[in-house]
């Protein structure tokens, strides 16, 4: 194998298919496609240290589900090349749903793992805010995920923030996660002189920033806010998001070397390229409140809900003791006003000693149209807040001295469905109504303010900056643009995802290198119902059920503003992370990218798709193994110690999962007797008719070497002993004088008995029925063609025989080639047989091969058919008829086409036409009717 | 004519690899049949379409015999496959026209069976002499012939 492997004339293409074959003898065009190995056959060494550290453990089908294997691994320490694969069904649903493309899968298989210091590395990798996308994130991925066909989705959100919160706690072990292990990663980029103006520190700006800092160059973030963090600071109330947490997680970014300038409010982000600055990146969100346009808007206790939240996060509380606070609208906003107005009102009360505000919420729709996530709209109940449905705004009140006083509604019902697919609210006519009120907060949404935007910067109609899909960048070359300035409010996930691109081409900018075109579309790994029953199956599915999170109690959280969201425990987390039902099976956590020094390994690889031109085609497909669970008298895969010979084979191998050991599925008994029952699926009219041939030889070693492992008493239940050919009647005699217990006939049925396994045959030579008890038994599963063989005997243009192997041109005069020129078969793919034969017949196939490629030339029956094409209506029978496959259909023409190369002038295409427009040469109709008009001529003389 | 002394005119169509080299055979062989058959050499049985049977029919022939190689020997793989499903239709199809589906003959005969294809010969002339000369029939068919068309 290694030979072949090595050669420098051969070309092993594996982890490949055959998927087209056209043309002939001499020229055939292959495409074959590969599938992408995720790790460079060039560049691998073998070594193993990227299965060392994989979190993904699967049973090995080399071993025949004995052992297990990683995810990403090596079939057997011989596999010729010698290089590991990866086991990546695709691109997992949550990672696909991700705007950032986290890889969910991989750190939930490290949690899994309790590698924790890991998965922190893990979701850093794409995500510089884990601490808080762990708490506001939409989570979009759970929506996705596969869990949720069975129960509920895995908690991801909550995993990504348990996994921040012990990352914060746990400071040494995530400095060792992080620690370079190999050289590649020792080496920093060198700085690149560019220098780069951030305007914007919330998310997208952020992350750009630290991409670009990581990338080389020197960044500088202009903040207009005395604090960083665009909305995650001034938009999100602490109780949800913690400012601590996520001042860690800003200071991570600063500490890289990027310059932080508060305060500081840019006039025009264009002016600062002739600042000195190679590129400049807009990250201004959208920190407008868009005003309600109704009748009182200006009053004094009108605040937008953006401002509102702003100022509360920046310490300035307005007097809300009290007070009647109503918010106006049904997002996440809203929510977040009325909450911290709630709170706030609250501590002032409890300050103070006076009456807690009351907050309403009025909403022109219902609750099922309410765009809030549904856990915030619940806990905003449960804080008390008071909601009203099905009202619509109409004017702000003001008393004598111009304070608000009160809110003019109207009654709403739901009409048709508008573009968003939510029914349009119609105002009822007549239902005006006055609600109390003191403070109004419109929360209706929000939009960039442009004021530091100039002219040159196009953009879109709904007034927010126009840029280019792939590179971020705005109408003005260097100057780039993402986050909510570009797509109007959106959620944190989304911003980052965007500065990442954006990142990525502004690298390629500043370094004059091309800019990046659209992302590769991966496939993703789509878990369909089978997929899921055979997980279950195989025992892949815990049922866990999804951690519900912990909550402060409403009594207790409206007086502060604590977090009311509680943490995972580990012993939580790792449950949660079983549910994971691993999708792509590899996870991409990226581990085995850390671990390998020779930086073999590629995630992106894809698949190739070649087109050969081959002269020969050698088909030595091998076959299949019998499945002895259809035999269901033998009790495989129901009672634990009966085993298939490939099972024991794997056993007795030193590098096996038993470590060379015989032993039954406990793992440690040895079996103290044994059963080998021959012919199991071969020479059996209910399965296969024929004999397999070699398992009477195999039986015989795997006795001869349990017994000689284990000292067990050994029977033989055999039919008839094939060991024909040189040497192995002697290797049989010699069993027979060592202690083997041949018992001549088929066991008919084998049954659990008292801690044994009973076999139960007639011994044919004594004429009695047999009753043995024995510890294991071993099936000599037979032979059979591999499952697809008719379709790969299509693709070839070559057919089965019978019983399903590929036919030979002449079982006895032509083993090894086809009734097709130039394509050759040769071992099992023919019928079953050993491996001498097999290599006897793959050198006759070679032999074949090469006399025809030494030739250069083929030599052609020159009675051969011709079609005539006006005659021919393309019904194509002839090429039904055809036993060379000699006859094409062409597809331009509608007629058919004899490929003279291939035919040999049978005739029967010619019989077959109804048109009669093939013809034979020089064995026409008219020729042959002459020759027949001849001869009756002479005879009708003679008479 | 005399039923006793016709002499049937068979025309045979015989596979080149098969059934040929089985006459060649029995004319090494000195082997005596009657010379009441005129070989027609073709590449494979699959050769012989029914449109060829019926012409030779139509020219007067008394019986016609199309011989090739036993089912799985036929040197083109599955030519004698053709054959086979062709010509029981087409013994239907003269029994359907009047003309006595005897008089056609279908028989795998191997290059080394000169003796079965003697027999053959003999057995056949045999059997045709006992059927009246074909150009009776179709001079009997022709008139219907005529009234079709007019």
């Amino acid at each position: 194998m290694m030979d072949a492997g090595r050669h420098p004339n051969i070309n092993l293409l594996t982890y490949s298919e055959v998927e087209a074959v056209s043309g002939y003898m001499g020229n055939f065009q292959v495409r074959v496609r590969r599938r992408p190995r995720y790790v460079f056959e060039d560049k691998c060494t073998g070594c193993g240290d990227c299965a060392a550290v994989c979190p993904v453990q699967l049973p090995s089908e080399f071993d025949e589900g004995l052992g297990t294997r990683k995810a990403i691994y090596r079939s057997f320490p011989q596999a010729v090349p010698p290089v590991y694969v990866i086991d990546k069904q695709g691109v997992a649903p949550c990672r696909n749903a991700c705007p950032a493309g986290q890889r969910a899968q991989g750190y939930i298989a490290l949690i899994r793992r309790g590698r924790f210091a890991d998965a922190y590395r893990a979701i850093k990798e794409d995500n510089p805010f884990p601490a808080v996308c762990g708490r506001v994130c939409n989570h979009v991925c759970e929506n996705a995920c596969s869990r949720g066909k069975i129960d509920e989705p895995v908690s991801i959100m909550r995993l990504k923030r348990f996994v921040a919160d012990w990352a914060f706690d746990h400071p040494e072990e995530v400095a060792e996660a992080f620690r370079p292990k190999i050289e590649a990663e020792e080496r920093k980029p060198a700085p690149t002189g560019k220098k780069v103006a951030i305007v914007g520190s919330g998310p997208a700006g952020l992350t750009a920033a630290q991409e670009l800092r990581l990338k080389g160059h020197d960044v500088t973030v202009f903040e207009a806010l005395p604090v960083a963090g665009g909305m995650m600071r001034v938009g999100i109330p602490q109780y949800r998001l913690p400012y601590d947490l996520l001042q860690r997680e800003i200071d991570e970014i600063i500490d890289l070397g990027i310059e932080l300038k508060l305060n500081t409010r840019v006039d025009d982000v264009v002016t600062l390229k002739d600042d000195g600055y190679d590129a400049v990146f807009v990250g201004i969100g959208a920190h407008a409140g868009i005003p309600l346009r109704i009748p009182g808007i200006d009053l004094p206790q009108v605040l937008s809900a953006v401002e509102f939240l702003r100022d509360t996060s920046l310490g300035r509380y307005p007097h809300l003791m009290g007070k009647k606070v109503i918010v106006l609208g049904g997002g996440d906003v809203a929510m977040d006003a009325a909450c911290t107005a709630l709170r706030i009102g609250t501590m002032q009360a409890d300050e103070r000693g006076g009456a807690r505000p009351e907050v309403r919420i009025a909403y022109r729709r219902t609750e099922t149209e309410m765009p809030a996530q549904a856990d915030e709209i619940r806990q905003a109940k449960e804080d008390g807040v008071i909601f009203d449905w099905l009202v619509s705004p109409v004017e702000v009140l003001a008393d004598e001295d111009g304070n608000v006083c009160g809110l003019g509604c109207i009654r709403m019902e739901l009409g048709e469905p508008d573009e968003s697919g939510r029914r349009r609210p119609l105002p009822i006519e007549g239902s005006e109504f006055l609600l109390d009120a003191d403070v109004v907060i419109p929360a209706i949404g929000a939009r960039p303010n442009l004021e530091c935007i100039p002219e040159s910067i196009a953009r879109t109609p709904r007034g927010l900056i126009a840029v280019d899909e792939n590179t971020m960048m705005t109408s003005v070359e260097g100057v780039f643009a993402a986050g909510d300035a570009v797509t109007g409010m959106a959620f944190v996930v989304d911003a980052i995802g965007a500065g990442y691109k954006a990142a990525r081409a502004m690298d390629a900018y500043l370094l004059g290198e091309p800019m990046p075109g659209p992302e590769p579309q991966l496939p993703v790994a789509e878990l369909t119902e089978e997929d899921i029953a055979r997980k279950r199956v195989a025992g892949q599915i815990v049922d866990n059920p999804r951690t519900c999170s912990l909550e402060v109690s409403p009594d207790e959280r409206i007086h502060s503003m604590r977090e009311v969201c509680g943490t995972m425990t580990e012993e939580e987390a790792i449950a949660e992370a079983m549910r994971c039902l691993q999708c792509g099976v590899c996870s991409e956590c990226n581990q085995c990218v850390h671990a390998c020094g020779p930086v073999a390994i590629d995630h992106q690889m894809q698949e190739e798709v070649l087109e050969l031109e081959v002269g020969n085609i050698i088909i030595a497909t091998g076959y299949a193994v019998f499945d002895a669970r259809r035999i269901s008298q033998y009790g495989y895969g129901r009672y634990p110690n009966v085993f298939t010979s490939l099972e024991v084979e794997r056993m007795l191998s030193g590098a096996g999962p038993t470590g060379g050991h015989i032993v039954l599925r406990d793992g440690e008994t040895e079996p103290e007797s044994i059963a080998i029952i021959h012919c199991v699926g071969s020479r059996d009219e209910n399965f296969n008719p024929y004999c397999s041939k070699i398992c009477c030889m195999y039986s015989l070693k795997l006795a001869h070497l349990v017994h000689g492992k284990t000292g067990a008493r050994v029977y033989e239940f055999y039919i008839d002993m094939r060991t024909s050919g040189k040497t192995y009647e002697e290797f049989y005699k010699r069993l027979q004088r060592e202690e083997v217990i041949f018992v001549n006939g088929r066991p008919s049925e084998i049954l659990p008995e008292e801690g044994k396994l009973v076999v139960y045959a007639e011994d044919r030579a004594l004429g009695r029925q047999m009753r043995v008890p024995v510890d294991m038994v071993i099936l000599s599963v037979g032979l059979e063609p591999r499952h697809d063989a008719q379709e790969v005997a299509r693709l070839f243009g070559i057919s089965c025989d019978a019983d399903g192997w590929f036919k030979e041109k002449h079982p006895k005069l032509d083993p090894v080639a086809t009734m097709t020129d130039g394509v050759f078969i040769a071992g099992c793919a023919q019928g079953p047989r050993d491996i001498p034969d097999s290599v006897a017949q793959g050198a006759a196939a070679a032999a074949r091969v090469l006399s025809l490629i030494c030739r250069g030339e083929v030599e052609v029956e020159a009675t051969t058919a011709v079609v005539d094409e006006m005659m021919c209506v393309g019904c194509g029978q002839c090429i039904q008829t055809c036993p060379y496959s000699a006859i094409e259909f062409l597809e331009d023409r509608k007629v058919t086409h004899v490929v003279e190369v291939l035919c040999k002038g049978c005739g029967t295409c010619t019989a077959t036409c109804p048109s009669e427009a093939i013809a034979l040469r020089h064995f026409t109709d008219r020729q042959l009717i002459a020759e027949m008009l001849g001869a009756m001529n002479v005879m009708l003389e003679m008479a | 004519m005399s039923e006793a002394t016709y002499e049937p005119k068979i025309i045979g169509f015989l596979c080149n690899w098969c059934s040929y080299a089985g006459a060649d055979l029995a004319g090494v062989s000195r082997l005596k049949y009657p010379p009441n058959l005129k070989i027609i050499r073709v590449p494979c049985s699959g050769r012989v379409s029914p449109e060829l049977v019926l012409r030779t029919f139509r020219a007067g022939a008394d019986g016609v015999m199309v011989l090739g190689c036993h089912i799985g020997d036929c040197h083109y793989s599955t030519g004698n496959h053709r054959t086979a499903r062709r010509m029981p239709v087409l013994k239907a199809l003269l029994a359907f026209t009047g003309i006595e589906p005897e008089r056609f003959l279908v028989r795998w005969v191997s290059a080394s069976e000169g003796d079965l294809f003697a027999e053959t010969v003999r057995e056949f002339t045999e059997a045709l002499r006992r059927l009246p000369p074909m150009q009776e029939a179709l001079e009997r068919a022709e008139p219907r012939h005529v009234a079709e068309r007019a």
